[in-house]
């Protein structure tokens, strides 16, 4: 061992040691962590709009026996306009679409929004765009057709309006249970 | 401009290893070996931790093993505090070979598959933090998630498993724990391709080195112990979070980019990685133009082959009538450090104009004249083309004679007795510190070559008083100058050498091929 160099690797181990401790665990400012944060999460299934006409017995006779099914329906799924409001404020509004090539899936909704500290009233709607129609037959092109909502989905209309009190770093979750927008604070 | 500016880094961080450990513990000349040793104590602490951790309940499991645990909160330190000397080892171990020019040609796959190591310890390395589900865990979480829901991969967004409607599923801890095992095993593969294409791959430090390393590691973790977060909770961000800026330096930045522009940038760091060895190719011609065997000279006897540190010397079947193999380089794999020119006793291999008669022949024209007109004795300096013009020209000016060598490992031991017989006092080798060396090896053969008889060996007529050999580090250009100094004043306190004005080597070495008795 080299003495004269002793003290300055006592000095350059230190170092090392400190920073490897420091870079290890240093602290880092949460991303968002000075506001209040409301944030929507939910899934569900979009409404399926059907539109269906019962086969004719030539129509049937002429397909193999495991797909003689009397009716026929064709269709697409429901699409819902989200908006969010602070204190009366549009802070969102979009079409949310189920997931899938078709859109047929379930809806997976996930955004979070910076509210200032404080309490706030926030209003959340979440509406189907489509006019809701009941079923009902009717004669269309000669035809008896059945328009009808097929799968129950999502309720056509859901709001949240509620005063929330945000305080920062605490998420104030809006979720959706038992067919109804319901809030969820920590 | 990438070359120099690593080779500035480099310089920079070894005069202040040098100044602190010397040339022989300097660490970073083991980067590499050092990274793969974090991987051995990352893995030994791993499966002790291993044994406390509940999938079902990460974060208490991890609480329990900091508070109660034997050992476990040290064990939990140096497991963190390992993987962060594993990332900065790996990066200083990339920087290093850019700066040596040591990406392109037969290292390229090397460079790649680091790249690919590199990338799977980040990978790895945030699963883990992952696995403790602490504020720096779910952090990382929901980071990830939020940057892979934007690939059209997975039908349900992963981030809605950390938006607090309900418990994280313990499905997910799970699956992170086996990739955070699995990613592992894919870097024991990657580790093996890695090395494949070298001969005697360092894959552990020096043992004084690999003890003292880990024991400063637990020390680190005995007294100053990697925090641990509060337990994460996905409907409250703390004001901040204990994060590893060494593997995670990256979050802050992400988390206020938007998905595709990290993505954008990840993908962009990932190729102009891998294209590292295409901005770096050289020509294979001039000084980087691969070795060439005359079969006329080579004697079979596998010298070259055990010394070539890449693996690119094999012995085949001669397609003449003599008894033995003969050498056959591989263009592929020859990085043309010229190792080969001093292993071969009659001289018969070595990159065009490096091969030992190469060398000799060069001796002949410019050295030997110089010393045999000199009326006072003269002290030669073969010195590394690697050493600093500032140190040759320090020798100069105290009265050395230069002779510059690519490497030392090139040198071949005539030509040192060649100085000795025609008129050098002494004659030292100025070399690079043996792990530093670009072609790998230089410096140890060199050392066996002249003093314990490995091939080409010196000859025993010659003095090894008269022969001494220096390592020059960056920052210990005084020491080296110092070293020459005192080497001189012992030649010059010797007998003057007997001057031979004609000497012919050994035949064998210095006859024309058609000459060589069969």
């Amino acid at each position: 061992m080299n003495f004269r160099r002793l003290p300055v690797m006592i000095l350059v181990t230190a170092v090392l040691a400190w920073g490897l401790a420091v870079g290890a665990g240093a602290p880092v400012s949460s991303h968002g962590a000075e506001a209040g944060v409301l944030r929507l999460s939910w899934s569900a299934h979009p409404e399926r709009i059907e539109t269906c006409r019962e086969r004719t017995a030539e129509e049937l006779a002429s397909r193999p026996a495991h797909m003689r099914q009397a009716l026929e329906c064709e269709g697409t799924a429901a699409t819902y306009v989200l908006e969010v409001r602070v204190d009366g404020a549009l802070l969102d509004s979009a079409v949310v679409l189920g997931s899938g090539v078709r859109n047929d899936r379930p809806i997976f909704l996930l955004r979070d929004y910076a509210v200032a500290p404080g309490t706030h009233q926030v209003r959340v709607t979440f509406t189907r765009r489509e006019e809701s129609e009941e079923s009902e037959r009717e004669e269309v092109g000669g035809r008896d057709v059945l328009a009808r909502e097929s799968t129950r989905g999502v309720a056509p209309f859901l709001e949240l309006d509620a005063a929330v009190r945000f305080a920062p770093g605490e998420v104030a979750l809006v979720t959706y249970r038992g067919d109804a927008l319901v809030l969820l604070s920590p | 401009m990438l070359e120099g500016a690593a080779r500035g880094i480099t310089r920079g961080l070894d005069v202040v290893m040098h100044r602190a450990y010397g040339w022989r513990w300097n660490p970073l000349h083991l980067s590499g070996a050092l990274a793969a040793w974090m991987l051995v104590v990352l893995t030994v602490t791993g499966v002790y931790l291993l044994l406390f951790y509940r999938v079902g309940a990460p974060a208490a499991s991890v609480q329990r093993i900091a508070a109660d645990v034997w050992l476990g909160a040290w064990i939990r330190t140096l497991h963190r505090y390992a993987t962060a000397v594993f990332v900065v080892a790996a990066v200083l171990h990339a920087v290093r070979l850019l700066s040596q020019a040591r990406t392109w040609g037969p290292r390229a796959r090397a460079w790649v598959t680091g790249v690919f190591l590199l990338g799977v310890g980040l990978a790895c390395a945030w699963t883990g933090y992952v696995m403790a589900w602490d504020s720096f865990g779910i952090r990382l979480a929901v980071e990830g998630a939020r940057l892979f829901d934007v690939l059209p991969v997975l039908s349900e967004p992963v981030g809605r498993i950390f938006a607090g409607d309900r418990a994280v599923p313990e499905a997910f801890f799970f699956l992170n724990l086996f990739i955070h095992i699995a990613l592992p095993l894919a870097m024991g593969a990657g580790l093996w391709l890695h090395v494949s294409k070298i001969a005697r791959p360092a894959l552990a430090p020096l043992p004084a080195m690999r003890w003292r390393s880990t024991a400063l590691l637990v020390a680190v973790s005995v007294v100053l112990p990697a925090p641990l977060g509060p337990a994460a909770d996905p409907l409250r961000l703390p004001d901040s979070t204990p994060i590893d800026l060494f593997t995670s330096w990256w979050l802050p930045f992400t988390e206020h980019a938007a998905p595709g522009v990290v993505w954008g940038a990840v993908l962009l760091a990932v190729v102009l990685s891998l294209l590292v060895p295409w901005f770096t190719r050289r020509p294979r011609e001039g000084s980087w133009a691969p070795s060439v065997v005359d079969p006329r000279l080579c004697t079979g006897c596998d010298q070259c082959t055990q010394d070539c540190p890449w693996e690119a010397i094999a012995m085949v079947t001669r397609d003449d009538d003599r008894p033995t193999l003969v050498a056959l380089v591989d263009p592929a794999l020859c990085v043309s450090c010229g190792i080969c020119s001093g292993s071969c006793p009659p001289m018969g291999v070595g990159p065009p104009a490096r091969t030992g008669r190469d060398q000799l022949a060069d001796l002949r024209a410019g050295l030997v004249p110089d010393l045999l007109a000199a009326t006072d004795p003269r002290v030669v300096v073969a010195c590394c083309g690697k050493i600093p013009d500032a140190v040759a020209r320090r020798i100069t000016a105290a009265g050395g004679r230069i002779h510059p060598l690519s490497c030392v490992g090139n040198l071949h031991s005539s030509v040192v007795e060649l100085m000795l017989r025609q008129g050098a006092a002494g004659v030292m080798v100025a070399g690079c510190p043996p792990r530093d060396c670009v072609g790998r090896e230089g410096p140890k053969w060199l050392g066996e070559r002249l003093f314990n008889g490995r091939d080409a060996k010196l000859q025993e007529r010659v003095d090894r008083v008269r022969i001494r050999v220096i390592t020059v580090g960056a920052g210990l250009e005084d020491d080296a100058v110092a070293a020459f100094e005192a080497f001189r004043r012992e030649m010059l306190a010797l007998d003057a050498p007997d001057i031979e004005h004609s000497v012919e080597l050994v035949a064998l070495c210095e006859v024309e091929p058609a000459e060589t008795p069969a």
